[in-house]
């Protein structure tokens, strides 16, 4: 026995480093711990407190306004910026969803091991871009071509509700569309292909024997299996559409009217509060943290949406 | 139909019929699938056309703008005498780095210790947090750039600065680095730390000797791509870091960065400034590229060993 302990305590001299252990010591690591924990809960709980805070008087002087007023000159009125962030962003998300359920599909299913690491890769890649990089593309690039061809094309299929070519000058709601969509494509179809990954294969194959084609296992067992997942998939697109700034400052025109016709300049509140900072007296400051906390509302429940989605198709395919 | 049972038809009809009418559906069924694999193709070929699209027309565009004058001389305004005077981004390097740099030191100890605090409790504590986490990390980046407006700028009177630019970055990186880390020691073993455990070490011994080194890979990784992401973020600097054309660094100076200087120089009505920005967007994205790579590389190699 007594030599049993001498080497109990040897060894434990040698891992500990000579000190007695106590299981009721708390280390100086444990408190380490706590005070990241309480330095990051304390600047989260500062991001939402000084930004709503700062709003505070609009909300108190013209809460109606700010939500429903047409014109930003003198009563702050945030509707041309709420209408075309909606703009925007759900027009990028359909734009979006298209295109990437469709890629998403086919590296999944339909293209040749060999290169499914590399399309894979790239749509990696193209998420990690820099949103400032599309929005110079969008600018520098874009833009001229689709003055150029696109607008022309699209008004001699007759599309006068987007207004008229011949008045557009280059930025545009559409524009700054198509900068979205190709922007929240990674995110849509990276989540897209993992949650297509994820329908058991037992599934694929008991409608595989009964005959189906690879059309009729996507259609009839695979989407539905996943069509939870890629909602959540959906709306996260969505929420990095609706907080996107620097691409659509630029893109869009950043003019504070309200903008029905896709054709012309209008103005999302993230460009707006973006470009209309500069020149910003205190007062108008205030106005700009109010558009941003509507912002907040909107874009941090559209990801909370996201989210719960995307938990309830985990739950469910943990059931399968 | 019902004659198909009679005895009068023989078996071979029977089974000639069915195959006829399983036949006409299947190959309709076919023509179907296949038009509509076809069209999934073509998305996936639509999507991938951006970035090919993108990277050749800032490489063909950007390659001829890096000169030695574009890294080390400051900008200066064309006019037009000189409509081709543009200088350099010496200073948007040098803040970039600056602001990268305060924004590393202040997120990277809070989001690494609390990562590991959320992998390594079960508790409300550690739920809450979570929930903060990804609240945050969802969070438009404009809102940070309010955010440090408001407390650094305003609040706590540093004016335009790094420091209230660095504190708005270091805010949208301090998520990322919390979720990559939680994950990383997450995947640390059970039976790694109970080896330990078993051999007396205590808690954090245990903790800081053998999860760490093992989770390290998957750490750095998160780091990277943290910084990767922080370095190309204009929204939260745009009305923090005042702008600069001298090359400034110090916490408290006004600073420029590239993705500022983009954002100005896109706009102008200088050709030769907008020439200057397929250049800044080239240096930009071979270094988000470059972290991306050595992301993938750090999570490969870590997925080989164990």
């Amino acid at each position: 026995m007594t030599s049993n302990s001498v080497q109990i305590s040897k060894l434990r001299r040698f891992v500990v480093g000579g000190s007695k252990p106590s299981t009721t010591e708390r280390s100086w690591y444990s408190y380490l711990l706590g005070a990241a924990w309480g330095v990051f809960l304390l600047v989260s709980a500062l991001f939402f407190w000084s930004i709503i805070s700062k709003s505070l008087p609009v909300w108190e002087k013209q809460p109606g306004t700010i939500l429903t007023g047409t014109s930003w000159g003198g009563p702050y009125g945030g509707f041309p910026m709420i209408l075309g962030t909606l703009q925007t962003s759900i027009l990028a998300l359909v734009l979006a969803v298209g295109v990437g359920l469709g890629a998403a599909i086919s590296i999944v299913f339909f293209i040749p091991a060999r290169l499914r690491l590399i399309t894979a890769t790239i749509v990696e890649l193209l998420a990690a871009v820099p949103s400032i990089i599309y929005g110079v593309w969008g600018l520098l690039v874009l833009s001229p071509w689709m003055l150029a061809h696109f607008y022309p094309f699209l008004d001699s299929l007759g599309l006068t509700f987007l207004g008229s070519s011949a008045m557009a000058t280059g930025p545009s709601i559409l524009l700054a569309s198509i900068v979205l969509a190709v922007m929240i494509l990674p995110i849509f179809v990276s989540i897209t292909r993992e949650v297509i990954s994820a329908v058991p294969q037992d599934l694929i194959e008991a409608s595989l024997s009964l005959g189906a084609t690879r059309w009729q296992v996507i259609s009839k067992t695979v989407l539905p299996t996943a069509r939870i997942g890629i909602m959540g998939a959906a709306f996260l697109a969505l929420a990095r559409a609706t907080g996107e700034t620097v691409a659509v400052a630029l893109t869009i025109g950043t003019v504070s009217n309200v903008q029905w016709h896709f054709f012309y300049p209008g103005t999302t509140i993230a460009s707006w509060i973006a470009s209309a900072f500069g020149e910003s007296s205190s007062v108008d400051i205030q106005a700009l943290m109010a558009l941003g906390v509507i912002l907040m509302v909107i874009s941090l429940g559209v990801s909370l949406i996201s989210r719960w989605f995307i938990a309830r198709q985990r739950k469910m395919l943990a059931k399968v | 139909m019902t004659d198909l049972f009679n005895t009068a038809q023989t078996n071979d009809a029977l089974r000639a019929e069915i195959q006829e009418i399983a036949h006409k559906g299947r190959a309709s069924r076919l023509v179907r699938s296949r038009i509509i694999i076809s069209l999934c193709v073509t998305a996936l070929v639509i999507a991938i056309i951006p970035l090919a699209a993108l990277s050749w027309e800032i490489i063909l565009k950007g390659v001829p703008v890096l000169k030695v004058a574009f890294f080390t001389q400051l900008p200066q305004v064309p006019n037009l005498a000189n409509p081709n005077l543009t200088g350099g981004v010496s200073n948007a390097i040098v803040g970039s780095i600056a602001l990268v740099a305060y924004a590393s030191i202040m997120s990277v100890p809070v989001g690494v210790l609390t990562g590991i605090y959320t992998a390594e409790n079960e508790n409300r504590s550690a739920s809450l947090l979570r929930l903060m986490a990804q609240t945050m990390a969802g969070a438009p980046s404009i809102l940070m750039g309010l955010f440090a407006f408001a407390l650094v700028c305003q609040q706590f009177g540093f004016g335009y600065s790094a420091i209230a630019g660095s504190f708005a970055l270091a805010v949208l990186m301090v998520p990322v680095i919390i979720v990559a880390t939680e994950i990383a020691v997450r995947n640390v073993p059970q039976t790694l730390r109970e080896a330990g455990l078993a051999l007396g070490a205590r808690p954090h011994k245990v903790s800081l000797s053998i999860v760490l080194p093992t989770a390290l890979s998957g750490i750095v990784t998160g780091c990277i791509l943290a910084i990767s992401r922080a370095v190309g973020e204009a929204a939260p600097v745009l009305f923090t870091i005042g702008g600069a054309s001298l090359l400034n660094w110090k916490p408290t100076d006004p600073v420029s960065a590239l993705p500022i200087s983009i954002f100005i120089d896109a706009k102008s009505q200088w050709p030769s400034l907008r020439a200057i920005v397929f250049g800044i967007a080239l240096v930009l994205l071979v270094f988000v590229f470059i972290a991306s790579f050595t992301a993938r590389f750090l999570v490969g190699r870590q997925q080989r060993k164990s």
